[in-house]
């Protein structure tokens, strides 16, 4: 399970930690804008751009490719269900699109030969991906780091965006890559090694 | 304002990340360099650095300034980050408000958002807007941008040379951000006509701003490559887009000439004593921006040495 942060305002610093800990993405409910600034504060760390307004097709095309040249490549389009996803595909691919009775290619290029474009998320966080199970959850500050590792085990996802509610943002953070992540690549923990990830906070 | 000591903010323009085919480069690299460069930028002391924007041409020419200049913003931590300008009938007002609303949250008081109407056919057919609504539509993002960001929010410049997008930037109390091309008589002349629309509306004029094509040289020789470079590095987007009286400009190629050759006289080039007396003349004009225009592709190579070079030898005389 890849695991994903959604970064809150202003948004920054959650990119700065979370790419500094190492998840493998940043979900930014916000302007393609702040996607680009998080990825000029970060240097690894992929970056949904999940805008919440309904952008036109071609300038949300335009906007995405700028944002994914910024990112070095780093960018993940989210949009809602009404977006005109075949149109941003040509318009990625270079390939020409109509508009007004004119044709042309939407300029520049994303970085990326197929930059992913993601729809949702739906009500109950689903978000449909090209061959990706992937869902946004709302996680309490307070978790059981075993109970949340085995939820996101059984329920199948390849990418698991957490949402945090609650106080204690930054140390729910860090449990999270201390006692949760490790659980998602390791089929069994022994007490030992859970006694000795637990020490380390 | 003593002539020896400028009064004025300067930045530097004009950042576009385009690959030409006179000056080719990999566009991710391009992106990088302008944060890089921004970051080089405030560390050297300007004040800012001022991106432009156009579409739908294959050299990638940045159609989207919003977004890279929040890639510049965070990369820095003091300086300003402007557009040069942006084409504000080719873009949705809600958006632009909301937009310009996050950049301040991330980067306060530091962005500043030049904007014009646009004038290539093709970019305004692509998105729907009649030649003769541009300055309605630039109306209407203006009444938007006033009412959400009443609080705070970006400040705002306004480019153009007409009567009407004089008197816009005055009555509006808003700021200037003139071409370089423009001449000391011409340019004292707008400056008059926004302050007076000002003075009628009962406010007066933010500030004046300008982008200025420059560069410090050491000989004649040297003088007349890099006026030459700068002249040329207008040619294809003229020649390509311009309409000049009534034509393309490739298929009139004297009157290209014309202003390619204008844009290469008009440049600040000269010892570094030359540049300080040619700001002085723009201070006394009234303008208390300049954004030196370096980053031209047919300057790649070298405009990162004279952003330092400017920095050394020009900065440390203005106040």
């Amino acid at each position: 399970v890849r695991l994903g942060l959604v970064a809150e305002e202003p948004w920054l610093d959650d990119a700065r930690l979370a790419d500094e800990l190492g998840f493998d993405l940043v979900w930014i409910e916000a302007p393609l804008a702040v996607a680009a600034a998080a990825g000029a504060a970060t240097t690894s760390i992929r970056i949904v751009a999940a805008p919440h307004a309904s952008l036109d097709a071609i300038a949300l095309a335009e906007e995405a490719a700028v944002a994914d040249l910024a990112t070095a490549g780093r960018l993940v389009l989210c949009v809602d269900a009404t977006a005109d996803v075949e149109l941003l595909h040509d318009a990625f691919a270079g390939r020409p699109v109509e508009r007004n009775g004119m044709r042309f290619r939407v300029t520049p290029l994303p970085a990326q030969l197929d930059l992913p474009v993601w729809i949702g998320p739906a009500a109950d966080g689903a978000v449909t991906g090209r061959n990706r199970s992937i869902a946004v959850r709302a996680v309490s500050t307070g978790f059981d780091p075993v109970e949340l590792a085995a939820e996101l085990r059984s329920a199948g996802l390849d990418v698991a965006v957490l949402r945090l509610t609650g106080p204690g943002r930054r140390e729910a953070i860090e449990r999270i890559v201390r006692l949760v992540r490790p659980r998602l690549l390791l089929e069994d923990v022994s007490p030992g090694l859970d006694a000795y990830w637990r020490s380390l906070g | 304002v003593g002539r020896d000591n400028p009064v004025l903010d300067v930045g530097l323009g004009l950042w576009s990340m385009r690959s030409t085919a006179a000056a080719p480069a990999p566009l991710p690299a391009l992106y990088r360099e302008l944060q890089d460069d921004a970051r080089l930028a405030e560390s050297l002391g300007f004040h800012s650095l001022w991106l432009s924007e156009h579409h739908f041409w294959y050299d990638g020419w940045c159609p989207s300034l919003l977004v890279a200049g929040a890639s510049a913003l965070a990369a820095t931590t003091r300086l300003h980050v402007g557009t040069g300008v942006f084409l504000a009938p080719l873009h949705d007002p809600g958006h632009v408000a909301a937009v310009g609303l996050a950049l301040e949250r991330l980067a306060p008081g530091r962005f500043e958002l030049g904007m014009g109407t646009g004038y290539r056919p093709d970019e305004l057919a692509a998105f729907g807007v009649a030649r003769s609504e541009r300055g309605k539509r630039l109306d209407a993002l203006l009444d938007r941008l006033a009412d959400a960001w009443a609080d705070g929010g970006p400040s705002i410049w306004l480019g153009g040379l007409s009567e009407r997008a004089l008197r816009r930037a005055g009555r509006r109390g808003l700021s200037l951000f003139l071409p370089s091309t423009m001449r000391l008589p011409q340019l004292r002349e707008a400056i008059d006509v926004a302050r007076a629309a000002a003075d009628e509306a009962g406010t007066h004029l933010a500030r004046v701003g300008m982008l200025k094509n420059a560069w410090i040289v050491d000989d004649a020789d040297d003088e007349a490559a890099v006026r030459r470079a700068i002249g040329e590095a207008s040619r294809e987007y003229g020649g390509a887009w311009w309409e000049l009286q009534g034509s393309v400009g490739f298929e009139v190629p004297e009157l290209l000439d014309a202003q390619v050759a204008r844009a290469a006289e008009t440049a600040l080039v000269g010892s570094a004593d030359d540049l300080v007396a040619g700001l002085a003349e723009l201070a006394d004009a009234g303008v208390d921006l300049v954004a030196l225009h370096v980053a031209l592709d047919t300057t790649r190579p070298t405009y990162r040495a004279m952003m330092s070079r400017i920095a050394a030898d020009v900065l440390p005389r203005l106040s």
